[in-house]
């Protein structure tokens, strides 16, 4: 087997956990909401939007934190190189991405044939993340999963290259950054311009273009940081 | 067997520096293909850097270390014939034995999933059980396990048996010994059991404070050094035509380990009416540690200057 595969094959020895993990966490997001929805009103008011979906994003995210800090150490251990570790994990990271993507957009398709699930509910692909078409709402669900995971594998990298302090200091600079330039657009009055700059872009450079860069970004960064992890 | 003309790794003149401190500080050396080198020295000494330089876990800050030919810095060609057993390592926390076997059999291309069965039973390990929940020297099994089964052409153990019993890390050794003879491989083995190991021992590496100091095969080490002991002004005399390592005085009997040429100096120690035993390794380890680097001198005779006055000082 190709030495990457296997590095992709060492996030898979324990599928239940990385799998079934996140699954079971939007599982549950998704049948409390829809006994709430069920009991009030919620989906004539606001048209059906909630973002109970983001909790599979998020889990999954952490699931890539833990899968670097835990599997690298154990990687470096039997001789897989810090190179070949990094492309099995993308690997993973893309192949799970687009497979959660065809989840989502089944789950979609019977939310939008069940008048979401009997209770006017957008839970699956909300607002803007929704698309008409089948293909197109693989995209528009995995690629933003694409950006979560590499996201997640870029904080584990941080975490295993700088430790605890690195992190902190991840968190501590990506505050000062996302808030100073709310500061600076508040500043400068350019919120509607923001926005109208967002509305005027199509669905697809929202769901499918915008996170795919992201999800590039977050790779390219994270690759130098993990040249110099030792175990 | 091979000499050292085509060793498995070579290290020269390498440097490793930390922010606050120099790991290793110029070490030039090399690793002898198919024999085991005990690779020795106090805590601290630069044992475990030494092992991620030869393993690619770390870079040097100066010098080249090569393993079968090539740097093994991300090099996975030459990864997949090293196995690096050491003290600690992490497994993934959902892992259970038989997951951690599997993972290194998967990309250890010599490894022995037959090997790697007897061990398990062996050693009475739970196959099923999560690595994280062993016992200390449980988990240090699972490492063994790795390291053996592996048959890497070359295997690198850096402590492998924290809070291993007497019992099991006898089985280790014989199991190591009985497999390095069907399947000869390049082993490096650091330990501070240096007498439990020593007569596995082929090589030896030992290294201070980050310097080489002393670089042989077993054998000639073995008949390097002496233990005499007698009357004071006895072992004094004789200490002094040699290089006096280590010397311990009671009342007005001494016991001192001395560096001797050979055989002739053995026969005269015998003729100066004292007692002679051989230095075991250990002793020697202890005595070549302790001595102070100031008076060890150049690097190449690093004995030279014989303290006779520590002799009075003690008595």
């Amino acid at each position: 087997m190709n030495r990457v595969l296997q590095a992709a094959r060492l996030h898979l020895f324990n599928p239940l956990v990385m799998l079934g993990v996140p699954w079971l966490v939007v599982g549950i997001s998704f049948a409390i909401n829809v006994v709430i929805w069920h009991l009030t009103p919620a989906g004539e008011d606001d048209g059906g939007f909630t973002g109970g979906v983001l909790a599979l994003y998020f889990t999954v995210l952490v699931m890539f934190v833990q899968s670097v800090t835990q599997l690298l150490p154990f990687a470096m251990g039997i001789s897989i190189s810090r190179r070949t570790f990094y492309l099995g994990t993308a690997l993973v990271v893309v192949v799970q991405s687009l497979l959660y993507g065809v989840a989502i957009a089944v789950l979609v398709a019977i939310e939008n044939g069940t008048g979401g699930w009997g209770a006017g509910m957008s839970y699956w692909a909300p607002g803007p993340f929704e698309v008409d078409n089948f293909f197109l709402q693989i995209l528009a669900s995995g690629v933003p999963m694409m950006a979560f995971a590499f996201a997640g594998v870029g904080s584990g990298i941080v975490h295993k290259r700088w430790g605890q302090a690195g992190t902190w200091w991840l968190i501590i600079v990506s505050m000062l950054v996302f808030g100073g330039l709310a500061i600076l657009v508040t500043w400068l009055g350019a919120w509607a311009d923001i926005a109208s700059w967002f509305a005027d872009q199509s669905i697809v450079t929202l769901t499918v273009g915008i996170p795919a860069v992201v999800a590039l970004l977050s790779a390219l960064v994270a690759y130098p940081g993990i040249r110099r992890v030792v175990p | 067997m091979t000499t050292g003309t085509n060793p498995t790794a070579t290290v020269r003149d390498v440097t490793m520096r930390f922010r606050e401190h120099t790991a290793l500080d110029s070490v030039t050396t090399s690793f002898e293909k198919d024999a085991i080198t005990g690779l020795l020295g106090r805590n601290g000494a630069g044992k475990t850097t030494l092992m991620q330089l030869l393993t690619g876990h770390r870079v040097p800050s100066a010098g080249r270390v090569e393993v079968f030919g090539a740097s093994p810095y991300e090099n996975d060609r030459i990864l997949r014939d090293i196995c690096f057993v050491k003290e600690g390592q992490r497994y993934p926390e959902q892992f259970r034995v038989q997951d951690a076997l599997a993972a290194a059999a998967m990309v250890f291309p010599h490894w022995d999933d037959d090997l790697a069965a007897d061990l398990l039973t062996d050693f009475d390990l739970p196959a099923k059980r999560p690595v994280r929940k062993l016992s200390r020297g449980m988990n240090s099994m699972v490492g063994i396990i790795i390291g053996l089964a592996s048959r890497a052409p070359l295997t690198l153990f850096d402590e492998p048996y924290l809070g291993l019993d007497a019992v099991a890390r006898q089985q280790f050794y014989d199991r190591l010994l009985a497999d390095y003879a069907e399947h000869p491989r390049t082993i490096v083995l650091s330990t501070h059991l240096i007498e439990e190991i020593a007569s596995l021992l082929e090589r030896v590496l030992l290294i201070d404070r980050g310097r080489v100091l002393l670089d042989t095969d077993a054998e000639s080490l073995r008949d390097s050094a002496l233990t005499v002991s007698g009357p004071v002004d006895k072992v004094q005399a004789f200490a002094r035509q040699h290089e006096l390592l280590h010397t311990e005085s009671l009342g007005g009997h001494s016991r001192a380990v001395v560096r001797v040429g050979g055989a002739a100096d053995r026969r005269a120690a015998a003729t100066h009416g004292l007692t002679v035993e051989p230095t075991n390794l250990q002793q020697l380890v202890v005595a070549m540690s302790l001595q102070s680097p100031a008076t060890r001198g150049p690097v190449r005779s690093p004995l030279r200057a014989a303290p006779s006055e520590d002799l009075e000082e003690v008595s």
